[in-house]
């Protein structure tokens, strides 16, 4: 007779995992009370749902001039959002690479600040600019640079501090300078990442900037709002289309040059 | 151990100063057990001297601490007649004139090879202009060509530095290190990483081209046979302490096998 035993399939809970498990349950559970998710308010809301979708069509073309041109200025935002916030990422996430930052203290404040602009939404800073620098695109192009840096900055840290680390102590053996070791070893070797992180936040930033309109901050997103106040649905439909046509282009552009490049 | 530890004092050292002083360096990675200790020569300029011991004996550690990769524990250290242990500001003067070439050659693969021995011009305070062969004056990109020729590898300038084999990403890295114009030359293993035949032709290369140069050279190998027939000079480390030091002349591969036992 051997004295092998079989492992249970699922280890004996401890009291303190029991109760951590329960608790995480009735969290679950007290989430969906809390949110209202019922089924008899689904069962009203998919009704009241096709109703709107036959209001929205046929889509309506008479605005789609008007409609066009605020796309160019939506996704114009996009790209000038996108552009300013990865041209302050770089300089951000050279501090906030531990390896590659003058001090420790710079790593921690740089990281804590990039970590301020990635946690609160792109809305919220578009409401904030929209009252500092008024209503309009500009506010919409710094909420959108500001998303960037907190997305871009990060990732571009991240990137450098995987570089391998051999060809930046060849650099510092023959007495480069820093700005030397950072520009000719550990940017070309974090380039491919760096062009990855930079169009994912194109993409990011041409979603994010339809609905900064919303809160007055420019671009097709007050289209939107306004076509739905006024139940011109049909409009909103021209204008929801129009949204969907511009981020599928930009995403299959952005995958087009990532295939082209890396 | 069957091998007197002698200690070998180079009639150039009479006349010239050292190229390289080390005296009573230490270094150790944890408490208590020390990678060496007591460790010193002198290196006479335009000599080649191999570095030798068994894995662990600190030949690695000794050749980084010399251009302070690695910080010693204690001692002194002089290149070119610089004190480097002392050297805070001035350590990056002191490194422009040191050349390091790597085990794995250390080179940037997705850059050219021709930017990557633009790079070495770095130390020569050319700041931007030598990120990048593109952004790099004429005479400097015309300099870099002429150091890949003379590793046999102008042709292959373009190429990426990732899409060359072993022997040629170390022929760029030697080719990186004439482009420093330094006097002195430290090489870790250089053909470590490189089967036998291509391990031979990069010593023969690296040997050939320094001696022309008059370069100040150390090198660390595990290849006995390298360490006589490229050096002048045989140093080898273990248990610590520099267990002999005599002129490869004078020496012979099988009492150099002993040291290993």
């Amino acid at each position: 007779m051997s004295d092998r035993v079989l492992p249970s399939r699922l280890g004996r809970p401890t009291p303190l995992g029991f109760v951590l498990g329960l608790a995480v349950v009735a969290f679950v559970i007290a989430s969906f009370t809390t949110s209202g998710i019922a089924p008899d308010k689904l069962s009203r809301g998919i009704p009241a749902l096709g109703r709107l979708v036959e209001q929205m069509f046929p889509p309506s073309a008479e605005r789609l001039e008007p409609v066009l041109w605020s796309l160019l200025q939506t996704f114009q935002m996009a790209v000038a959002g996108t552009i300013l916030g990865l041209a302050f990422s770089l300089p951000l996430a050279i501090l906030a690479a531990p390896s590659l930052s003058p001090h420790p203290a710079l790593v921690w404040l740089i990281r804590s600040l990039v970590a301020l602009f990635r946690t609160v939404p792109d809305l919220v800073w578009a409401i904030v600019f929209v009252i500092a620098v008024g209503l309009g695109p500009a506010a919409g192009v710094l909420a959108l640079m500001v998303d960037t840096i907190g997305f871009a900055a990060r990732f571009f840290a991240e990137a450098m501090e995987e570089t391998d680390k051999g060809p930046r102590e060849a650099l510092t053996a023959m007495g480069a300078s820093r700005s030397g070791i950072i520009f000719s070893s550990v940017i070309p070797q974090a380039l491919p990442s760096m062009i990855n992180t930079s169009l994912f936040s194109l993409e990011k930033a041409t979603r994010g900037s339809v609905v900064l309109g919303l809160v007055g901050a420019g671009g097709i997103g007050i289209e939107l709002k306004v076509s739905l106040e006024m139940f011109d649905y049909d409009q909103a439909a021209t204008i929801i289309i129009a949204i969907f046509l511009l981020v599928v282009a930009v995403e299959r552009a952005s995958t087009w040059v990532r295939n082209r490049i890396l | 151990m069957n091998v007197a530890v002698t200690s070998f004092k180079p009639a150039a050292e009479a006349n010239a100063p050292a190229a390289i002083t080390i005296s009573g360096l230490a270094k150790s990675f944890r408490p208590g057990r020390p990678v060496f200790s007591g460790i010193s020569f002198d290196i006479a300029p335009g000599s080649i001297v191999a570095l030798i011991g068994a894995n662990g004996a600190g030949k690695s550690t000794l050749l980084r601490c010399i251009p302070r990769l690695i910080e010693p524990d204690a001692g002194e250290i002089r290149v070119l007649g610089a004190d480097v242990t002392e050297a805070s500001r001035a350590l990056r003067q002191i490194r422009t004139k040191v050349g390091f070439v790597f085990q794995k050659h250390n080179l940037v693969g997705r850059l050219s090879a021709l930017t990557n021995v633009v790079h070495g011009a770095q130390a020569r305070g050319l700041g931007a202009r030598a990120w990048l062969h593109a952004l790099a004056p004429h005479a400097v990109r015309e300099e870099a060509v002429h150091c890949l020729d003379r590793v046999g590898l102008a042709a292959m300038a373009a190429q990426r530095a990732d899409q060359l084999s072993g022997g040629q990403s170390q022929r760029v890295a030697i080719a990186r290190a004439l482009m420093q114009h330094p006097d002195v030359v430290l090489a870790d293993e250089p053909a470590a990483s490189l089967d036998p035949q291509a391990g031979d032709e990069v010593m023969q290369l690296f040997a050939s081209l320094m001696r022309e140069e008059r370069k100040t050279v150390v090198f660390t190998s595990h290849n006995l046979a390298h360490a006589l027939s490229f050096a002048d000079r045989v140093i080898a480390l273990g248990g610590g302490r520099v267990m002999l030091d005599s002129p490869s002349s004078r020496l012979r591969e099988s009492e150099l096998r002993d040291l290993y036992v």
